[in-house]
């Protein structure tokens, strides 16, 4: 009985995974169906994908767990796994036997998760193992974890990435973002993936473009709470908040210094709208564009010495970047009448922006000098206001493909799209850096 | 008779199951919504003790970015009609000559009501960035408020405010509908 369970898992996991490795051939290719051809890289990109084996987490201490958390963390875990594009991770129920009868099917590790509680609290343990050499990797334990679950789930995931990739995973930061699902433009954060929506205001008007401190301590957004469009700080808890910059007219669009000393934003209180910078407490305000056009949308560069930026100075609103202290300007795009909304990558190698077709909205990205540019989304409603990944490996934004507004993240070839589970319409989102995250 | 019995018998069965499918499926509609709207939002009280929020933050390293939320009344705005409302054509801030017209009678109820203030409040279709709408909305209030300084409305009677794309008047996707959100809209006080 014994012998005949240890083969049938395998052979089981062989089907498993033929039944995967199929949907990744041939779903690229059913997804271009009726899309404008392209090259399409994620075929091989797949190939060198890490297999890694997560099973249902064990119960330590044969407890009943009516919310089935066995199986509702592997599957955060493999969905983190599978979101990082390191890997291919597949879930099965459990796991028995010699680990290289894995090796054999091509599976490199093994995530050999469990939980136990003591009544009040729960504990996961998480082992990676290396299948071919059955050596543990990687041993985890977070206790008290009963009200971070999937806070410490995305911790194990960023601890597996790290150690298997030398990367820094994302699965622990979250994503800024205005939702009306209260009927009113409020401001939220949520994990990357969607879950754990958290309300950070409820100003009853309209609050818009939320944007992170280098930190991830603070948000900084537009709000209309004193019937003026004002720059407001909250704290990523939403425990404290005040206002920043609230001249008359706009005081919107602001983006941190990669240092956190310096916000750039978009005032209109000189009679035009144009681009500022001033120090993180509102001080120090300095006018750096002097135009008669629309001058806004700053994005930094990651050494903080240039600024991208959105301006119709030449007619109509194209992608422009300057010196930080406002100098040096050159027109980045050429193509079409209606560019902007840049955003500049973590890497600094890449600018993602909109471009405007019909009535549209579409995402492409282009090097810092505007060469190379890439259509990232196609035929799928209008797509707005990119915002990358502290890797640099996803962008997040908003778009109108479904019945709602909703928020979207794709890798940078435009690949593996996938919708956050946020109800209401939401836009403007901002993703969060990675600092301060790992423990 | 037969059949028609066993039939029936089917037919009741589909309608049993039909209607525990169909409430489980509300059920689950219902939990995963609230689930995501039930998270309370704890703002700091209205006039902080200076020491406390920033030192209960979790990096006590980082200061806050700026002083601290003074409240203040937020004043009601009251709609009006006898001011009508100007529109734009797309990515223009430019006031028709149809409009002046619009603007000039606007101007005359305006001195016919010394002492009522007046919000202009700039409007932009769907069709543009968030950001960039917001400039544009402040251009076209900007605008009207400046033909009606040179109509003689005196500045301090005059306020404007842009809401970009944020607050459509039509939601729909279409001509008719982006047309009637190019506008400036009035809001006397």
């Amino acid at each position: 009985m014994k012998n005949l369970k240890r083969r049938w898992i395998p052979a089981f996991a062989g089907m498993t995974l033929a039944m995967i490795f199929s949907a990744v051939l041939f779903f690229p290719a059913a997804t271009r169906a009726g899309a404008i051809p392209q090259i399409n890289l994620s075929t091989s990109q797949n190939a060198a994908k890490i297999s890694v084996i997560v099973p249902d987490f064990v119960k330590v201490g044969g407890f009943i767990d009516p919310q089935n958390r066995d199986k509702t963390m592997a599957d955060e875990l493999a969905d983190d796994l599978n979101f990082s594009g390191f890997f291919t991770a597949t879930r099965v129920t459990e796991v028995k036997g010699d680990p290289k009868a894995w090796s054999s099917l091509g599976v490199n590790n093994i995530v050999a998760g469990s939980y136990s509680t003591d009544g009040r609290e729960i504990s996961i343990s998480a082992k990676l193992i290396d299948a071919n050499a059955g050596s543990v990797l990687l041993d985890k334990t977070y206790p008290n974890s009963l009200r971070v679950m999937r806070q410490n789930i995305h911790k194990l995931s960023d601890a597996i990435i790290y150690q298997l990739t030398g990367e820094k995973g994302v699965c622990q930061t979250k994503i800024a973002f205005i939702s009306d699902m209260t009927g009113h433009d409020e401001l939220y954060t949520s994990d990357y993936d969607g879950h754990d929506v958290f309300m950070l205001t409820r100003d009853l008007g309209v609050d818009l473009l939320p944007a992170w401190s280098p930190s991830g301590n603070y948000i900084t957004y537009t709000s209309y709470r004193r019937m003026n469009p004002d720059l407001w700080w909250v704290s990523a808890s939403g425990k404290s908040r005040g206002i920043l910059s609230f001249s008359s007219g706009l005081n919107t669009a602001a983006a941190w210094s990669p240092d956190g000393r310096r916000i750039a934003l978009c005032k209109s209180s000189g009679g035009n709208a144009e681009i500022y910078t001033m120090n993180r407490d509102g001080g120090g305000v300095t006018e750096i564009t002097h135009t008669r056009g629309i001058n806004t949308s700053p994005s930094w560069s990651p050494n903080g010495q240039e600024i991208v930026f959105n301006s119709d100075r030449e007619g109509n609103p194209q992608v422009y970047v300057m010196d930080s202290d406002g100098g040096n300007v050159r027109r980045l795009t050429f193509t079409g009448n209606y560019n902007a909304s840049p955003a500049w990558s973590p890497k600094g190698d890449k600018i993602a922006y909109v471009g405007r077709e019909g009535n549209v909205f579409n995402i492409f990205t282009m090097d810092p000098t505007g060469g190379n540019v890439v259509r990232l989304t196609w035929n799928s409603g209008s797509n707005e206001n990119p915002s990358w990944s502290p890797d640099g490996r996803h962008i997040v934004f908003s778009s109108t493909r479904g019945r709602e507004k909703s928020l979207y993240i794709m890798d940078t070839h435009g690949n593996d799209v996938m919708k956050l589970p946020i109800t209401g319409n939401c836009q403007t989102p901002a993703w969060s850096p990675a600092a301060g995250s790992e423990k | 008779m037969k059949t028609k019995s066993i039939l029936l018998a089917c037919l009741a069965a589909s309608l049993v199951i039909f209607a525990g499918v169909y409430g489980c499926a509300r059920k689950e509609v219902k939990s995963t919504s609230g689930m995501e709207t039930q998270q309370p939002m704890k703002e700091a009280p209205a006039a902080p003790s200076p020491s406390a929020p920033p030192a209960r933050e979790q990096a006590k390293t980082e200061a806050p970015p700026g002083p601290k939320e003074q409240p203040q009344p937020v004043e009601p705005v009251k709609a009006e009609k006898a001011l009508k409302d100007v529109f734009f054509n797309f990515d223009s801030y430019a006031i028709t000559p149809y409009y002046a017209s619009v603007l000039q009678k606007d101007a005359a109820w305006m001195k016919a009501h010394p002492g009522r203030v007046v919000t202009i409040e700039g409007n932009c279709d769907e069709r543009g960035t968030v950001e960039y709408n917001l400039a544009l909305g402040q251009r076209r209030a900007d605008a009207a408020k400046k033909y009606l300084l040179s109509l003689g409305i005196p500045a301090d009677r005059l306020k404007t405010i842009s809401y970009g794309k944020s607050k459509p008047f039509d939601p729909g996707h279409n001509e008719a509908a982006w047309a009637k959100n190019r506008r400036d809209h009035f809001v006397v006080q």
